[in-house]
């Protein structure tokens, strides 16, 4: 656990440090001990000469290679399990040995500790140091008040914007974190540039740097908490608890860092002061307890003051920062640091990725007071950047992880490739994998959201209405979006058996020999395919569309990739390859025209049917049902053509596609009746027969008018009417 | 009306004379630390320093007028904490407060050795010897030296921050002098620690400890005379601390009226008569603007006393003073200098609570140039200058040190 915040601090460092040499004193790395280096004059010319005499000689040459080989050989086996078991098992009792003695003599520790102190210090000489750590402390202090003098204005800034639109919102609660930072980064600046600043006597620099380390670690830990909680400012707060449980948290988890840095530095101090490593332990181990106890103990209390609807989360929350507590606390005890380091790691990020989630959903939310045409406009930026910042946020969570834990476990994530053991392979591979599948994740986020968002902004199509152009896209987004999943997954099994180790050129090879197999067979299907995204294109039909394509005819139902369904308007369902396709009449795009025609006697007053027609017209424009499919009126054409016994008239009107059935209708109704009414009665077929001469005719002359008349019904029916 | 005439004045003078000692304290205190951060050279270089740096304060003008601005300072600081009506101040004015009561024991060690020990004996104190005591002698008195720097300077800059930030031209160059408030300690305590370390250094060098050494012999027969002095000198300074909280205490006591005090928007205050309305407000939680630290010098406290029978204490001449340059209506008072006597009154702030100096200082200038020039289109009953929400979280950028 410590161990960890040390290299938080140690990270800290680097950024700023002024010099390498400051680093190579910092306390808590596995320093070697502080060897005298033996002064050593020039080597006298005589032995130069005898050496390279000697390395001159074959024979030398041939022995040293054999000597070495083993040596080389040995280093490149990879290290036997058993054996592996084995010495972590002699470490951890050597370890348990060591607790077990810092445990046994506790009572004496600080006696122990304060007689190092004595051994190493005069009591004048301690308060000069104590004055030197109080003049650090207030430099460091000072710098950073004189930053928050000017920053102050962009945090005041920053606060009034928490509550503005969505850019705004997110760039304030970013900016808070960040003006945060840089105080701590300037407060951390301060005191070691002038520690830096400043010669030291080696003997007490590493002690020095021991104390500020504390300063600084108690420093980040108030940042931090400040950050995360913040328990004067609701507004900001990142972890949804009240101002009262925020300040408990707060204050409490300061408490929990300095423990555990008092702790470290007790035992760092006293063993650069050449005390027993048990006696600092004893101290540690009470320190990192009552940190762990502490740590459980502040989200067990806020678990009891949360309300009874919300219990159910936060003892989740508790009870799991109560076992991580206990298991890096044990795994620390028996002296698996890396074991613990990284249980604390992995509890921290998923601590943190929750917070930045939050965080982000916090900078996404949209705002209550705004109107609500702004607020439908967040609410569709929301959806579309909301789940990929996430995605990006546990993508940058993962990549910290990823790194922290192979630095705690020595494995330097740069050159892991060069070391050859198995572990740093499977490491490296896993690693490869990973972050193959996170680009593909938040590839495949972005394509989906955004794709979806856009389906579902259409509008719904209802049944009988006319799809308007966005139903072209309604085929072509889902198909889209499988296309990218398919490709998504292919690149990413591709990447994770090429990391692998895997040859995936011969698959790549491979997958082109099957696919002109396949393509030969599938000629059909691929032209299928082609010629249905081109149709798709040129904007041929959409789906709702009545269509004709030779003898086929219906309501396009559903596209899919290869094929079109059409039901016909009696209920068959057409289902036809796009390949098949060579023309295709579309009944349904922009408008119809429609003619009717009715056959009236010579006689008829053409000027009172115009007159009828157009107040019809004007009677079925205003109908509630139909009248706004209308696009040009009924119109009244005239005589079309004149016939043997009656003469045609014409009307047209123009509708919307798919309308023009019922208005045709209503149109030959009323057009009947109001020619009924105003006495113009459609023609109808008769035989005409003149008898010449005059007077009375004769049943038998009648007889045969009705003989002619037959003759002529029956030619005529022979011959239907045009 | 005259004796309270002549209070007032007397109020005003007192404002002015704490400024003024203040500022005649502060320029010395700079001084001293600039000398100071000539360690970073060397000890040779605070002394020649001192030579200049100092050499205003130790001749017969300088140093009379350096004395009797510190008695004056102290002594208008005690008279202060009795006529304060509440010890519950803001953390801001209650730091100030008890940053000012710990500087005569933090820093009467350092006046014993360096000041009064050559005044009694024929002792040549140089800062190799004082040095040579607060780090390897008696660190303790160093921790004690540094403790005091920081608090008299924290003191003094606050103070001067608090005159200056609602002043019309010089407010505005506040923000230019932040870097210096920060440089002139750090480079002082850095040459301090600079010494320090070269006297650690130098701890086996024959000539400079004999030096000491011959310092030292002067000295340690006087120590006890001195410890008896520094002792007296506390005693005395404690006596007259009690003695004055005393008087406060009785001062205080014979109030047994009760107020009642609505401010708009906010629940009603009951309570003893005794404290200000400024007072009352933030103990009730009410924020308000006091940009002066309630010494009746900016007048942002300003409140329109809109309804109520009650009585509340008369305006002195430094309250009508402030509330006349400000531009305010009849009606207003100050809420540091009003104390509701008795019965209920209804009052409502005339500024924004988390008004800023700048934001003041505009607002100020505007209202003046419109009492001058009046239009009578234009009311003045909106004095905010920018709608800030209301609530406690937000603190005003004065003084918020996170660190």
């Amino acid at each position: 656990m410590s161990g960890c915040l040390r290299f938080a601090l140690i990270w800290c460092m680097t950024l700023i440090a002024p010099s390498q040499s400051v680093l190579a004193q910092i306390p808590g790395m596995p320093a070697p001990a502080t060897e005298e280096i033996v002064e050593t004059g020039e080597p006298s010319p005589n032995d130069v000469r005898e050496l390279a005499r000697l390395l001159s000689d074959p024979k030398i040459v041939t022995w040293l290679e054999e000597r070495a080989e083993p040596v080389e050989f040995e280093d490149a086996v990879a290290i036997s399990i058993s054996e592996l078991i084995r010495e972590n098992s002699e470490a951890i009792a050597e370890r348990v040995h060591l607790v077990a003695e810092a445990l046994a003599t506790l009572p004496t520790t600080p006696g122990l500790l304060s007689q190092s102190w004595n051994d190493r210090f005069t009591g004048n000489e301690r308060l000069a140091l104590l004055n030197l750590m109080i003049i650090f402390l207030f430099t460091g202090i000072g710098l950073e008040w004189l930053y928050w003098r000017y920053a102050v204005r962009i945090k005041r800034w920053a606060h009034l914007r928490h509550k503005a639109e969505l850019g705004t919102k997110a760039l304030a609660v970013m900016l808070r974190l960040a003006l945060i930072a840089a105080g701590v980064m300037i407060f951390i600046a301060a005191i070691l540039g002038t520690f830096g600043l400043l010669e030291w006597h080696p003997a007490v620099e590493e002690l020095v740097l021991a104390c500020l380390f504390f300063i600084v670690g108690v420093r980040v830990a108030i940042a931090v908490t400040n950050a995360i909680y913040s328990p004067d400012d609701d507004l900001v707060r990142l972890v949804p608890v009240r101002r009262r449980s925020a300040g408990l948290l707060a204050y409490g988890f300061v408490g929990v860092a300095v423990l555990i840095l008092a702790g470290s530095w007790i035992s760092t101090s006293s063993q650069l002061l050449g005390a027993r490593e048990s006696a600092g332990l004893g101290i540690e181990i009470i320190a990192a307890a009552l940190a762990a106890m502490l740590s459980s103990a502040l989200f067990w209390v806020v678990h009891f003051r949360t309300d009874a609807q919300f219990r159910n989360v936060t003892v989740i929350i508790a009870s799991a920062v109560t076992a991580v507590s206990i298991a890096v606390f044990v795994f620390w005890l028996v002296g698996a640091t890396r074991v613990a380091g990284t249980i604390f790691t992995i509890a921290v990020l998923v601590y943190f990725g929750a917070l930045l989630k939050r965080a982000i959903g916090l900078s996404f939310k949209p705002d209550d007071e705004a109107d609500p045409d702004a607020q439908e406009s967040q609410e569709r930026l929301v959806g579309i950047y909301q789940p990929v910042a996430e995605r990006l946020g546990r993508f940058a969570m993962i990549a910290i992880g990823i790194v922290i834990i192979a630095m705690i476990w020595d494995l330097e994530p740069w050159d892991i490739s060069s070391s050859g053991s198995v572990l740093s392979q499977a490491v490296l591979i896993l690693t490869d994998i990973l972050v193959a599948w996170l680009i593909a994740d938040l590839v495949w986020t972005m394509t989906r959201t955004a794709i979806d968002r856009k389906m579902a902004a259409m509008p719904k199509l209802t049944h009988g209405q006319t799809p308007g152009p966005e139903a072209r896209m309604a085929t072509l987004l889902p198909l889209f979006k499988k296309v990218v999943l398919v490709t998504v997954i292919v690149m990413v099994t591709l990447i994770a058996l090429s990391s692998m180790g895997v040859n995936i050129a011969p698959i790549i090879a491979g997958a082109g020999v099957v696919g002109i197999a396949i393509g030969f067979g599938a000629q059909a299907l691929v032209r299928d395919i082609v010629s249905g995204v081109f149709f798709l294109i040129d904007d041929a039909f959409r789906v709702g569309e009545y269509i004709e394509m030779g003898e086929l005819r219906g309501t396009v139902e559903s596209i899919s990739i290869r094929s079109l369904r059409v039901r016909h308007h009696r209920g068959a369902v057409h289902t036809i390859p796009f390949g098949e396709l060579k023309s295709l009449t579309n009944y349904s795009r922009d408008w119809v025209m429609m003619k009717l025609e009715f056959r009236v006697p010579f006689d008829t007053d053409l000027k009172l049917a115009k007159k009828i027609v157009k107040r019809i017209d004007a009677e079925l424009q205003a109908n509630p049902d139909y009248g706004h499919n209308f696009l040009e009126p009924l119109k009244f054409q005239g005589v079309r053509r004149m016939e043997e016994f009656n003469m045609v008239v014409g009307v047209k009107f123009m509708t919307k596609p798919g309308e023009q059935w019922t208005i045709r209708r209503d149109a030959y109704q009323r057009i009947r009746d109001e020619f009924d009414k105003a006495g113009i009665h459609f023609a109808q077929r008769n035989v005409k027969v003149e008898v010449i001469g005059s007077g009375e005719l004769t049943d038998e002359v009648k007889e045969q008018a009705v003989g002619a008349a037959q003759d002529a019904i029956e030619q005529q029916a022979g011959v239907p009417a045009s | 009306m005259l004796l309270r005439d002549t209070l007032g004045v007397g109020f005003i003078m007192v404002s002015k004379i704490r400024i003024i000692t203040g500022i005649v304290l502060f320029v010395f205190v700079i001084s001293h630390l600039i000398n100071l951060a000539f360690g970073l050279a060397s000890i040779e270089a605070i002394e020649a320093a001192k030579g200049y740096l100092m050499a205003p304060w130790q001749n017969p003008v300088g140093g009379p007028i350096l004395i009797a601005s510190f008695v004056a300072h102290a002594s208008l600081g005690l008279w202060t904490l009795y006529q304060r009506n509440t010890l519950l101040m803001n953390w801001r004015d209650g730091s100030q407060a008890l940053l000012g009561l710990a500087i005569i024991p933090l820093l009467l060690p350092h006046i014993m050795g360096v000041v009064v020990a050559p005044m009694i004996s024929d002792v040549n104190i140089g800062y190799t010897w004082v040095m040579a005591v607060y780090w390897l002698f008696a660190p303790a008195f160093g921790i004690q030296q540094v403790i005091a720097l920081i608090v008299i300077w924290v003191h003094g800059c606050y103070g001067l921050l608090l005159w200056l930030q609602v002043q019309e031209r010089a407010g505005a160059m506040v923000g230019l002098a932040w870097p210096l408030v920060v440089a002139v300690p750090m480079l002082a305590l850095l040459g301090f620690v600079e010494a320090g370390k070269h006297m650690f250094e130098m701890r086996e060098n024959p000539n400079m400890m004999a030096e000491i050494r011959a310092t030292a012999e002067v000295m340690e027969p006087l120590s006890f005379r001195l410890s008896q002095i520094h002792d007296t000198v506390i005693w005395i300074y404690l006596g007259v601390l009690a003695l004055v909280l005393a008087a406060r205490f009785i001062r205080i006591k014979g109030r047994t009226d009760l107020v009642k005090i609505h401010y708009q928007n906010h629940a009603a205050i009951q309570q003893k008569s005794g404290l200000s309305l400024l007072e009352l407000a933030r103990q009730a939680q009410i924020p308000h603007a006091g940009l002066c630290g309630a010494r009746g010098r900016c007048g942002s406290c300003a409140v329109q006393i809109c309804a109520g029978d009650g009585e509340l204490s008369p305006a002195d001449v430094r309250e009508l003073e402030a509330l006349q340059r400000t531009g305010a209506e009849s009606g207003a008072r100050l809420a540091c200098q009003a104390i509701p006597q008795r019965g209920q009154v209804e009052v409502k702030r005339l500024y924004d609570p988390y008004i800023l100096p700048g934001e003041y200082r505009a607002l100020i200038k505007h209202q003046r140039y419109q009492t001058a020039n009046p239009q009578p289109e234009e009311t003045s009953d909106a004095p905010a200058t920018e709608a800030l929400p209301d609530e406690p979280g937000l603190t005003p950028a004065t003084g918020e040190a996170r660190s």
